[in-house]
């Protein structure tokens, strides 16, 4: 085995991750200001690069094969792609959420204002934040960086929660606001599935680090009723 | 001339994760 081969392929497959890191955080931030600028066309944007995304997803898909076939990598090196191959499907699910944010801003564009959208901002920017900071351990490898990251997801499923009541004893209190709030209510589940998958994207740092897996290992599980 | 042992352990830690760096080079084929 070559390992000046293997080690240029892995610097490929870290730039490549890298840049898809950047362009989903851009698809996350750029949806967010659709929404709050009330800006279709911008949202317009993030919609057609979602499809730049998806191939980047093919390519890296195609790069980690490649090496695992050809160059079967060990120890760091093999958990290193593994941890890649599993990375590139979470941001490519999470610049999918953003296009959903961005088609449910072109809709509430449409429609009278009817939110200041105040803890939608913050669930954003601690959302990106989450993101670029799991990037940065990724690449930094840094294990305590990421179980850090885990434990801010729970500011993202508190304001959530706040929202979900706030939303629906608006719909009560006035129907006429229901489509409206009801796509916010959407809007808000996206990001609290991103920073769910930003999670899942630290717990591969973690185990590109250190060989272990810490995935299920927190909360306690609901086991079904017999 | 005796070689030395450098590490042991069962075959799936020896190449997911060994504990000796100079293992990790001769299994990513970067020493040797």
């Amino acid at each position: 085995m070559d390992h000046r081969i293997i080690d240029q392929q892995l610097d490929h497959l870290r730039d490549k991750i890298l840049l898809l890191g950047g362009a989903t955080e851009q698809a996350v931030q750029k949806a967010m200001q659709s929404l709050v600028e009330r800006d279709s066309e911008l949202a317009k944007k993030v919609l057609d690069e979602d499809k730049i995304i998806d191939q980047m997803e093919l390519e890296i898909d195609r790069l980690s094969i490649e090496i695992i076939a050809l160059q079967q990598p060990a120890a760091h090196d093999l958990r290193f792609v593994i941890s890649v191959a599993k990375i590139t499907p979470i941001l490519e699910r999470i610049a999918d959420h953003a296009g959903s944010i961005a088609e449910a801003a072109i809709i509430l564009n449409n429609e009278p204002h009817i939110k200041n959208y105040i803890d939608f901002p913050i669930m954003a920017k601690t959302a990106t934040e989450m993101l670029r900071s799991a990037l940065d351990a990724f690449t930094s490898e840094d294990a305590a960086l990421s179980r850090e990251i885990i434990e801010r997801d729970r500011l993202i499923d508190d304001a959530y929660r706040r929202v979900f009541g706030e939303l629906l004893e608006m719909m009560i209190d006035n129907p006429a606001s229901t489509t409206g709030a009801a796509h916010l209510l959407f809007v808000a589940k996206h990001l609290e599935r991103i920073g769910d998958y930003v999670k899942d994207i630290c717990e591969l740092n973690v185990y590109l680090r250190e060989a272990a897996f810490i995935k299920h290992r927190y909360g306690s599980p609901t086991l079904p009723s017999e | 001339m005796l070689g030395k042992l450098i590490e042991f352990n069962r075959t799936d830690k020896i190449f997911q994760n060994p504990d000796e760096k100079l293992t990790e080079d001769y299994i990513t084929g970067r020493f040797g």
